[in-house]
């Protein structure tokens, strides 16, 4: 049974690794993966990269990187010794392993997100594809991994065999540092841990008054790398349960769409070529569960590099959590023009993006409160804690710009005003001139 | 058109619900971003019991640039036109986000009371006031009387 061999095969990438890192030969492992991609000629040099960045980063590692950039001869050796890795049979005793081929940690997709694999030229990738029967059988796979990562989430369709693996996977996937890191990536983005704690009570299923489940995307750029993705202004999209938001082009025809409000069942369109009419969508379960699901798309819908079904072939509904990076299409002539650029995007259910205001923000807030100059006047300190320019109140958890004269306003109402004349600042309030640049000195 | 900024729904709220002394505002129902103002002669000064009419207008970027207003009723000041154009610094370059509707046509009225015809925009009107300015405020306070009159 083919499906069967597949997930074998990948079980036997864990153990790869487990043996490895097991008896502490980190530098064998290096080695391995440099032969692997020594076979490679072409593009050799980032992923080179990329696996000197995941080393360093301890060794939660892409063996996926290694498979992907390797020819064919060295991806049949990879299998080959995988299937005899396998034949030792996993070893859930090893709980130190992070999961390597599903990408899945935040600190993963972190590093992942900005490499310049993302480019990866289309050769390497079809060999992945056509060797490895990963891409055919994928879905199997891939299901496993969300189950892994969401042991609650009940799948539907997965049978006796993903069930086994699945259960291997979840003694493996239960190591420490690995959770840790999630933790604190959907915690409040402090590192302040007791206050991520508290703020743990406060989480609801997701649903809305509405009972809508929403979605945000974001746009994923990095100004440092030469092909950062289209820049879209973040989406925010609702549906009920078992309904479906379709992603596409932006075309004449869905035109509103592309002004639909935030919030809205709307689809989501995208001014690039490189997206199909009709290249995926987002459907939501009745728990609240959001899935993708590749329509034919032409040139592709990436779910953290991984391609989800080859050229114009339905792929089935991937399961979703935050923080995962969705790629629609690759960069077409180099993605060196706008309209040719891919779409790269992270996502957010059930607004988990929405902070929810704890002690520390408040704390803050007061003290940022203090800051500005005391008035005795109860009314005038009302009017202190509004911004002169949107005339609403300063609260926490919004970004806010002190002036060295302390005055404040909300960052995005300002910054007109501080980029117009930068590094000279003249401050709408009190019209002094202060400068930004001034060094800061600790006397 | 674009929706309108909190920022100005805001204002208008207060406007009307905790007017300026002296001074009303009110925005067209067609456009909200167009205001019809009336606005008292200051006391002891030329102006005094006149009545008198501006339109103000908030460009689309306001509130990153000043607001445009202009007198409708005929008013002899060094410092507003026969268009009713007003030379005032927060009209123009000193303007500031911090401002707004409230504290310009504030600053309009002290402009009424203080005129300034050593910075004029009318220069005729400028030159008699500086010539002789007892005869210059007498022609004011005509004018005043004459087109500054409460409607019915």
């Amino acid at each position: 049974m083919m499906a069967n061999e597949v997930i074998t095969r990948d079980v036997g990438l864990h153990n790869i690794k487990t043996s490895l890192s097991n008896s502490n030969s980190n530098s064998s492992l290096s080695d391995r993966i440099d032969d692997v991609n020594n076979t490679n000629t072409e593009d050799n040099e980032n992923i080179n990269n990329e696996n000197t960045n995941i080393e360093n980063a301890n060794i939660e590692t892409n063996i996926e990187n290694g498979v992907d950039a390797s020819t064919n001869s060295s991806n049949n050796q990879t299998n080959n010794s995988i299937n005899n890795e396998n034949s030792n049979g996993s070893n859930p005793s090893e709980p130190n392993i992070p999961n390597p081929g599903e990408g899945r940690t935040f600190g993963l997709n972190f590093l992942s997100s900005f490499s310049p694999l993302r480019s990866q030229p289309q050769s390497p990738t079809r060999n992945f594809m056509s060797n490895s029967p990963t891409v055919g059988n994928f879905n199997n796979v891939d299901e496993d991994a969300d189950a892994t990562m969401q042991p609650d989430t009940p799948i539907d369709e997965h049978d006796i065999d993903q069930t086994m693996v699945r259960d291997d996977r979840e003694q493996q996937e239960s190591t420490p540092p690995l959770e840790e890191c999630i933790e604190e990536g959907q915690g409040e983005g402090t590192h302040e841990g007791d206050i991520i704690a508290s703020n743990k009570d406060e989480e609801d299923d997701g649903k809305d008054k509405d009972g809508f489940y929403s979605l945000r995307l974001t746009p994923l750029i990095d100004h440092s790398s030469s092909n950062s993705g289209l820049y879209f202004a973040p989406v925010i999209r609702k549906a009920k349960s078992q309904n479906s938001i379709s992603i596409g082009r932006y075309t004449e025809k869905n035109k509103s769409a592309a002004h639909a409000p935030q919030g809205s069942n709307a689809p989501i369109v995208f001014k690039s070529k490189v997206v199909s009419r009709t290249h995926a969508l987002f459907q939501c379960n009745e728990e609240g569960q959001w899935f993708i699901k590749d329509c034919k798309s032409s040139s592709g819908t990436f779910l953290n590099h991984i391609r989800l079904s080859p050229a114009s072939q339905e792929s089935s509904l991937m399961p979703l959590i935050d923080g995962d990076i969705i790629q629609l299409g690759m960069d077409y002539r180099g993605g060196t023009e706008e309209v040719y650029r891919c779409v790269k995007m992270r996502c957010e259910f059930n607004k988990s993006w929405q902070r929810k205001v704890n002690q520390f923000n408040l704390e803050i807030h007061k003290k940022f409160k203090n800051l500005s100059v005391k008035e005795t006047n109860p009314l005038k300190n009302d009017e202190l804690s509004e911004c002169a320019i949107c005339l609403l109140k300063l609260e926490p958890c919004q970004a806010i710009f002190i002036s060295p004269c302390s005055h404040s306003w909300h960052y995005k109402c300002i910054r007109p005003i501080i980029i117009k004349s930068y590094p000279q600042f003249y401050c709408p309030n009190c019209r002094s001139m202060c400068d930004l640049e001034t060094d800061i000195d600790d006397d | 058109m674009a929706a309108l900024p909190k920022r100005i729904i805001k204002e208008t709220e207060r406007l009307i619900s905790d007017p300026v002394p002296g001074i009303t505002a009110y925005p067209d129902e067609a456009n909200l971003r167009a205001f019809t103002v009336t606005m008292n002669g200051p006391d002891s000064s030329p102006y005094e019991k006149g009545i008198f009419d501006l339109e103000l207008y908030l460009p689309d970027d306001y509130p990153m640039c000043p607001p445009k207003v202009r007198f409708l009723t005929k008013i002899y000041h060094p410092n507003i036109d026969k268009l009713g154009r007003i030379c005032l610094d927060v009209l123009k370059d000193n303007w500031s986000p911090a401002l707004q509707i409230r504290t310009i046509l504030l600053s309009i009225q002290a402009l009424l009371a203080s005129p300034n015809p050593d910075d004029p925009l009318a220069n005729d009107v400028a030159d008699d006031w500086k010539k002789d300015e007892p005869k210059a405020i007498e022609v004011a306070k005509e004018w005043t009387a004459k087109y500054a009159k409460a409607k019915e």
